[in-house]
Order: C-alpha cells, then structure tokens, then sequence
C-alpha cells in the first residue's frame, strides 16, 4: 500500500505544477519506476484516479508508467548489460562486482498539457 | 505540450534517511533495519539479541507496528529500551518516525539500534531510514522461493537470516534453491542460518553484529 503515499506525493507535486500553467488542463503524467521498484501499476492508476477525479484540473488524466530494465555495468570488463531475470552477474565475464546504473528509478518524468487554446477549441 | 519534469519521488524520505544517517555518524552508533514478514521471528530474534549482548553493549531497539506495544513490551522485559512506534495503518515506517523518536529518546553511548520494521517484504524495502545495514529475516515455513519474488530486499540486505532452521527436516524448503537465488541476486550477503528457539547459529549472527563495530 506504499503505492497510495506515492500518489499523494505526485498529486501534490502535480498541483504545483500546473500553477505554471494557468487554464490549462493536465492529460498525462508519466512516471518512470525501475524494475527493481515494487510498485504495483494497477494499484497505482487506480489510486490516481481515485485522487484525481474532482480536481477540475488534473481530473480525466492519465497515469503512464513505464518499467526501465534493470541494466549492469561490470567492475571487472567495463561492459554495461542488460538482465532479466534478477542475476547480478555480468553476463559477458560472470563477474559478481557490479553496479546497477539503471533499475531502480522513481521518477516523475513529463506531463502532457493541453493548452488554454487547444481547450477553448 | 510535454513538460519535461524529471523529478524524484519519496525524496523527502530520503532527506530525512540522510538527517537520522548523520545523527547516528555523529553519535557513533550503529543502526540495523530488520525487515520480514509478519512471523518469521524478529522480535524473538531481537530478543535473544538483546539477552546475549546487553552486558557488552549499549542498545536501544524501535519497534515499528501498525497497533499494539506487544513487541516493546517483549523487549522492555529483557532490560533493554524499546520504543513502540505506531503506524497507524500504514504498512511500513518511514525515515520522520525514526527522526522524531530519536529526537524524543536522545541516543547516549549506544552501540547499536536496532529497528524492528512493520511485517512486510514489500514496502518496507522502498523506504530507507539512514541504517548503516537492513538485515532480511526469511523463516522455513515462509517457503524456499521467497528470494527472488522480493527481489529488492534480499538484493539490498547485508545479511540475511534463514529462521526456524530447526523446522527444515519437517517442512518442502529446499536449501539449495535458497542458496541458488540469493547467489544469484546478491552473492555479497553474508547468509545465517539460524532457530531462536533453539539458539543454533546465533553465535554467528552475534559475530557478524560485533564485527561491525570493530569487537
């Protein structure tokens, strides 16, 4: 249930941003969350949408996530790969020194706007 | 239009993780988030713990649950501090309540601090809350496939101990494949096994604890 305190933070954080944009409407906000994240996307659409649903601002939009793989870089070879299946060795040299530059993000990436113009049609 | 954002969540966690980090640095003591499902025997561990390294040490133990002063109260019993600190529904304790109770029970001459999460292999893990180490508790009843279904803790714990050894003969835990995805996931962590009811293995586990203090 940790997901429901993190959409807190992003309707919060949304809020914000749309202060920025006066008479304008959100329709998007895309996240990108890393594979290692356990964050489950149902459960966080649907407390989006629960959160959002009479804000006159962000209400109607929608909440676009998208996984980032899990990718290593070898201490030992320099090769940076990617992995599926939660094995932190590098697949190129079997070496277990390794970091993991992408994988477990949290992020609050973009929003897609529409404009006043675009709303007034 | 697209408005490029890029910005962090759970930020302020981690701002607060980094406040109680440079508090324990400054105090000198080194704390340790356990982190296990509901069951799998934290507080007994935390327990025979406090028992076997009381008359050495100076610990202080902050017990995370959603109700109850159940498990400080187990704790208070042994003569070791115990903070109770309640979530209130939530399934996971987050850096302010550690900040907060610290702020209320000042650390003097501690050794360590242990902090008992909420019971929960998931959301716990996503929280960090300034330990120098999580510590994962895995019990034989739990089942041997739990490593890589939560990969995030058993990636991120320094040790992780197996529980309930004792029941091995008695339950379909197989150690091998245990063994297989946590070498898999994180070759680097130190692996106990250990039964709080028997006392098997704790020996090893007070050494690891010891050792990270420099005993």
């Amino acid at each position: 249930m940790h997901e429901v305190s993190v959409i807190e933070e992003i309707v919060e954080a949304l809020r914000g941003e749309m202060l920025k944009y006066p008479h304008s409407r959100l329709q998007s906000v895309s996240l990108k969350i890393g594979k290692l994240r356990q964050f489950v996307p149902e459960m966080m659409e649907f407390s989006y949408g629960v959160s959002i649903q009479d804000d006159p601002v962000l209400g109607g939009s929608r909440l676009v996530i998208e996984e980032i793989p899990i990718t290593l870089h070898c201490r030992d070879c320099g090769k940076i790969s990617q992995v599926e299946d939660y094995d932190f060795h590098c697949p190129q040299c079997g070496s277990a020194q390794v970091d993991m530059p992408t994988g477990n993000e949290l992020l609050l990436d973009a929003l897609e706007i529409t404009e006043p113009a675009e709303i007034r049609g | 239009m697209e408005v490029k954002i890029v910005k962090r969540l759970l930020k302020a966690n981690d701002e607060w993780a980094s406040r109680v980090r440079e508090y324990l640095k400054e105090k000198n003591v080194y704390a340790v988030n356990f982190i296990s499902s509901p069951g799998s025997g934290k507080t007994t561990l935390l327990e025979a713990t406090s028992e076997a390294l009381k008359k050495e040490f100076s610990l202080m133990v902050l017990e995370g649950d959603i109700a109850t002063t159940r498990d400080a109260d187990r704790i208070s019993k042994h003569g070791v501090p115990a903070v109770q600190l309640l979530t209130e529904g939530s399934c996971h304790l987050d850096a302010s309540l550690i900040f907060r109770a610290l702020e209320a029970n000042p650390l003097e001459a501690v050794d360590f601090l242990f902090i008992e999460n909420v019971g929960n292999l998931v959301c716990p893990s996503e929280y960090d809350l300034g330990e120098a180490a999580k510590v994962a508790l895995l019990s034989v009843p739990e089942g041997d496939d739990k490593v890589l279904k939560y990969p995030k803790l058993f990636r991120e714990a320094q040790c992780v101990i197996l529980n309930k050894i004792d029941l091995v003969d008695y339950m379909d835990f197989k150690k091998e494949l245990f063994y297989e995805d946590m070498s898999k996931l994180n070759p680097h962590a130190t692996i106990l096994e250990v039964s709080c009811r028997t006392g098997e293995g704790l020996e090893a586990w007070y050494q690891w604890l010891k050792q990270k203090v420099g005993k």
